[in-house]
C-alpha cells in the first residue's frame, strides 16, 4: 500500500491530559510526545490508564483536562470518524454480518471511494496480511489469528496517520502471539505508520517498541527506549514491572564517592548511584537475576555485595540456569546464569551470592510492581 | 503465522447418547396434537360442512365449498380490508414507536435501571387485556374525562370512540410490548464495540445506524412484527370494545358465527380464509423485504452474503 499512502505518518502529542471517572482520575496529567512513524507501547498493569489514553487519542473518550494533538492539529472534541486514526480493537470487533472483504471495505465505502478502486485497495490490504483467499468468508468462520489480521487490514486500508492497537494479541495463544509480534513490527516498519500499542505484556512491549511509556495508576512512570526502561528504570515500579528483579529493603548507612552503602537484613549492599541520598534514608535496592553471581562456599570476609545463602533450586531455561538461593532469614534471591559458566548446582549447600556495585539500582522505599522475585 | 491455520471448527451439538432421547419430544408432540392439529383439523373439516337447521351448529353429511363462497361476501371483504389496514398500520406504528423505545432501553438507560424500565413496559401486561381496553373506552368516550376537559377548554366533545381510529389506537397500545421486547433483546445483544469500530472507520452516527445497528437488530424487528401482526389480524376484543359498527374487524365476524349465529361451518370457513390471508400477507411482506435487502447488499457490498449467520 505504500505507493499510494495518503496520510503521511503523524506525531501524537498528549499535553497535560487528564480523564476522570467519578472522583477517580483514570489518567492524570499525562504528557507524552510520540514521533511520527514510531512504534510506541503504552505498558502497564490493568487499570493503569493505558486503554483510556488510547481511547482519548481515538476520540472515544474526551479528556477532562489537557489536549490531544495529532500532527499539529488539536483534536479538541472531534468525534472518532473525523480523526486521521484507525483502531485495532481488543476483540477485533469485526462486523459479523459482513464478509471479510466488506469488513475491510467498510472504511473506504464510508469515504465514498469509487467501487473499481475499492476492490483493488481491499485486495492489497488483504494481501498485506495474507488473508486474500479468505475474502468471501464470514468473521465467524475465521480463527483468532485470522480475525486479528482482518482487523489489521480493515484499519490499515484507510491509510491512517496513526494506528491505535488495543491489546490486539491478548486473545491469541503464545506461539501465534510471538509470530504476530514479528509480523506486526515488520508491517509497521514497511508502512512507516505511527503505531500506538497498548499492552500489559512487558515482553511484547520490549520486543516491538521504539519507545515504551510505562504507566501506573493513571500516571506516566517512565518514557524511554526498551533498553532505557530495562537497564535504567526510573522508579521502583518500572524496575519491578519490567523484567525480573531481586528487591532488598534497607537503610543508607554511608555515602562514598561512587555510591551508597545500604544495610539490609541480608547483608551490606554497595550501589553505584548518583541519586541524591543521605545517611538514614529508607531505600530499596534492586538487582536483576542475570547480574547475580553464585559462588561456592561461604563469604570469606565481611565485604559488601557478598551474601551468605543456601542453594534451594536449580532449573534449566534454554541456555540459562535459574538458581534460587535462600538467605538465613528466608529471603529468596534468583540468579540467571549461562550454563557455560558452570555455577554450583548441588542443592542445600552454602553458597555466596555476589554482584557488582554497578548492577544495583536504588530506589526510595515504597511499593513495587511485583513481589521481589518469582522462584 | 501461516495462512493455512484452520478456521475455527463449527461446533455441532452432539447427539444425546442412547436411542431413547426422542422420548423427550413426546410431551411437545402430544401438546401440538391436542391443542393445535386436532382443533385445526376440525375447523378445516367443519368449513366443508353446513348449518342444517336452526338448532344445530354444523353438519358434514354433505361436503362442499359453499361456505367459502358464502364467506367471501362483500360485507366480509369490506371488513377484511379494514382489518388488514388496521393491522398493517398498527404494526408499522408499533414498530416506529418500539424501535426508538427499545434502543433507548438497551443503549441509553444505564444498566442498573434497565430492569425497572423493562418492568414498566410489562406492567400493563399484568392487568387483564379486556380491562385495559375498557379503560380506553372510558377515556375516549364522549362523556369521559378527556372529553370533559376538552369541552371545558372550549372544544368539541370527543368523537373518537366507536370508530376505526379508536381501534387503531387500542391495538397499538395493546400490542406495543410485543414489539418492544424482541427489538430490545436484539439491541441489547449488539456489541457496542461494533458501533465504535464503525465510528472509527469513518461512519457518522446515522450511517452507523443504517449499516450496523439496523441490520444486526433486524431479527428482533422481524420477530416483533410477526408477534404483533398475526394476533392483531385475529383480534376481536379491541374492536368489540372500542370500534362499534364503524370499527369492527374480521375476528368479530368469525366469533359471531360461532356464538350468536351458531353457524360453525360458516365461521370455520371464515377462520380458514383469515388464516390463509395472514399467511399470504406475511409471505409477500417477507419476500419484499428479502428482495429489497438483497438488492441493497448487491449495490453496497463486495461479497453479498445470503441468509444469516
Amino acid at each position: 500500500m505504500s505507493p499510494t499512502t495518503r496520510n503521511p505518518a503523524a506525531s501524537v502529542d498528549l499535553v497535560g491530559v487528564g480523564k476522570r471517572y467519578g472522583a477517580a482520575w483514570a489518567v492524570e496529567d499525562l504528557a507524552l510526545h510520540i514521533d511520527a512513524g514510531q512504534f510506541v507501547s503504552l505498558l502497564g498493569p490493568s487499570g493503569c490508564g493505558k486503554t483510556t489514553t488510547l481511547r482519548m487519542v481515538g476520540g472515544f473518550e474526551l479528556p477532562d483536562r489537557g489536549s490531544v494533538l495529532i500532527g499539529d492539529a488539536d483534536m479538541g472534541s472531534l468525534p472518532p470518524h473525523r480523526r486521521p486514526v484507525n483502531t485495532v480493537f481488543q476483540s477485533y470487533a469485526l462486523f459479523p454480518h459482513l464478509s471479510v472483504a466488506d469488513n475491510v471495505a467498510y472504511g473506504l465505502t464510508m469515504r465514498r471511494v469509487p467501487k473499481a478502486q475499492l476492490r483493488d485497495r481491499v485486495d492489497r490490504a488483504l494481501d498485506l496480511v495474507r488473508m486474500r483467499s479468505f475474502a468471501g468468508r464470514r468473521p465467524s468462520q475465521l480463527s483468532g489469528g485470522q480475525q486479528q489480521r482482518v482487523a489489521m487490514a480493515r484499519a490499515l486500508v484507510n491509510e491512517p496517520s496513526v494506528l491505535l492497537l488495543d491489546e490486539p494479541m491478548s486473545a491469541l495463544d503464545r506461539k501465534l502471539r510471538e509470530e504476530m509480534q514479528v509480523e506486526l513490527k515488520l508491517l509497521q516498519h514497511e508502512l512507516g505508520v505511527t503505531f500506538v500499542f497498548v499492552t500489559h505484556d512487558q515482553g511484547e512491549a520490549l520486543t516491538m517498541s521504539d519507545q515504551i511509556a510505562v504507566m501506573n495508576q493513571g500516571r506516566l512512570e517512565q518514557y524511554g527506549t526498551p533498553s532505557e526502561v530495562y537497564d535504567h528504570p526510573a522508579t521502583g515500579f518500572v524496575a519491578g514491572f519490567i523484567g525480573q528483579q531481586n528487591f532488598l529493603s534497607g537503610r543508607v548507612t554511608g555515602i562514598r564517592g561512587d555510591g551508597a552503602l545500604v544495610q539490609t537484613p541480608q547483608g551490606v549492599v554497595l550501589a553505584t548511584t548518583d541519586a541524591p541520598l543521605s545517611t538514614g534514608d529508607e531505600v530499596q535496592v534492586a538487582v536483576r537475576p542475570e547480574t547475580v553471581q553464585v559462588l561456592s562456599g561461604v563469604p570469606t570476609a565481611e565485604e559488601p555485595n557478598r551474601i551468605a545463602a543456601t542453594l534451594r533450586g536449580v532449573s534449566q531455561i534454554g541456555h540459562t540456569l535459574q538458581l534460587v538461593a535462600e538467605t538465613p532469614d528466608g529471603t529468596r534471591i534468583v540468579a540467571a546464569i549461562p550454563r557455560s559458566a558452570a555455577p554450583p548446582t548441588q542443592l542445600d549447600v552454602p553458597v555466596t551470592i555476589a554482584w557488582a556495585p554497578a548492577a544495583v539500582r536504588i530506589f526510595p522505599a515504597g511499593p513495587t510492581a511485583a513481589p521481589p522475585t518469582a522462584p | 503465522m501461516t495462512v493455512a491455520d484452520p478456521p475455527a471448527p463449527r461446533v455441532r451439538r452432539s447427539r444425546a447418547p442412547g436411542t431413547l432421547a426422542w422420548l423427550g419430544a413426546i410431551p411437545l408432540g402430544v401438546w401440538m396434537l391436542l391443542f393445535f392439529l386436532l382443533p385445526f383439523g376440525l375447523i378445516v373439516w367443519y368449513s366443508f360442512g353446513y348449518k342444517p337447521d336452526i338448532y344445530s351448529t354444523v353438519s358434514n353429511d354433505q361436503l362442499s365449498l359453499g361456505r367459502y363462497a358464502q364467506a367471501l361476501s362483500p360485507a366480509f371483504l369490506q371488513i377484511f380490508w379494514r382489518t388488514l389496514g388496521i393491522a398493517v398500520i398498527g404494526t408499522v406504528i408499533a414498530g416506529l414507536i418500539a424501535y426508538p423505545m427499545a434502543y433507548w432501553m438497551a443503549v441509553v438507560v444505564p444498566p442498573r435501571w434497565r430492569g425497572l424500565v423493562l418492568a414498566l413496559v410489562l406492567v400493563p401486561y399484568w392487568t387483564n387485556f379486556l380491562v385495559r381496553t375498557l379503560g380506553w373506552s372510558v377515556l375516549l368516550s364522549g362523556s369521559g374525562p378527556l372529553s370533559t376537559a376538552l369541552q371545558a377548554a372550549g372544544g368539541q366533545p370527543l368523537a373518537v370512540l366507536n370508530t376505526s381510529g379508536a381501534v387503531q389506537l387500542g391495538v397499538v397500545y395493546n400490542y406495543l410490548p410485543l414489539m418492544i421486547l424482541p427489538i430490545y433483546v436484539a439491541l441489547d445483544r449488539l456489541d457496542p464495540r461494533l458501533l465504535e469500530a464503525s465510528r472509527d472507520l469513518g461512519a457518522n452516527a446515522v450511517r452507523t445506524f443504517w449499516r450496523i445497528t439496523l441490520p444486526l437488530s433486524a431479527p428482533g424487528v422481524t420477530a416483533g412484527t410477526l408477534l404483533v401482526f398475526v394476533p392483531l389480524m385475529g383480534d376481536y376484543i379491541t374492536p368489540a370494545v372500542l370500534g362499534g359498527a364503524k370499527g369492527s374487524m374480521v375476528g368479530q365476524m368469525v366469533a359471531g358465527q360461532f356464538t350468536n349465529a351458531q353457524n360453525w361451518a360458516l365461521g370455520s370457513a371464515m377462520a380458514i380464509l383469515l388464516m390463509v390471508a395472514i399467511f399470504g400477507v406475511t409471505a409477500i411482506a417477507g419476500a419484499v423485504v428479502r428482495g429489497l435487502s438483497w438488492t441493497l447488499s448487491r449495490a453496497t457490498r463486495l461479497v453479498p452474503l445470503g441468509g444469516r449467520a
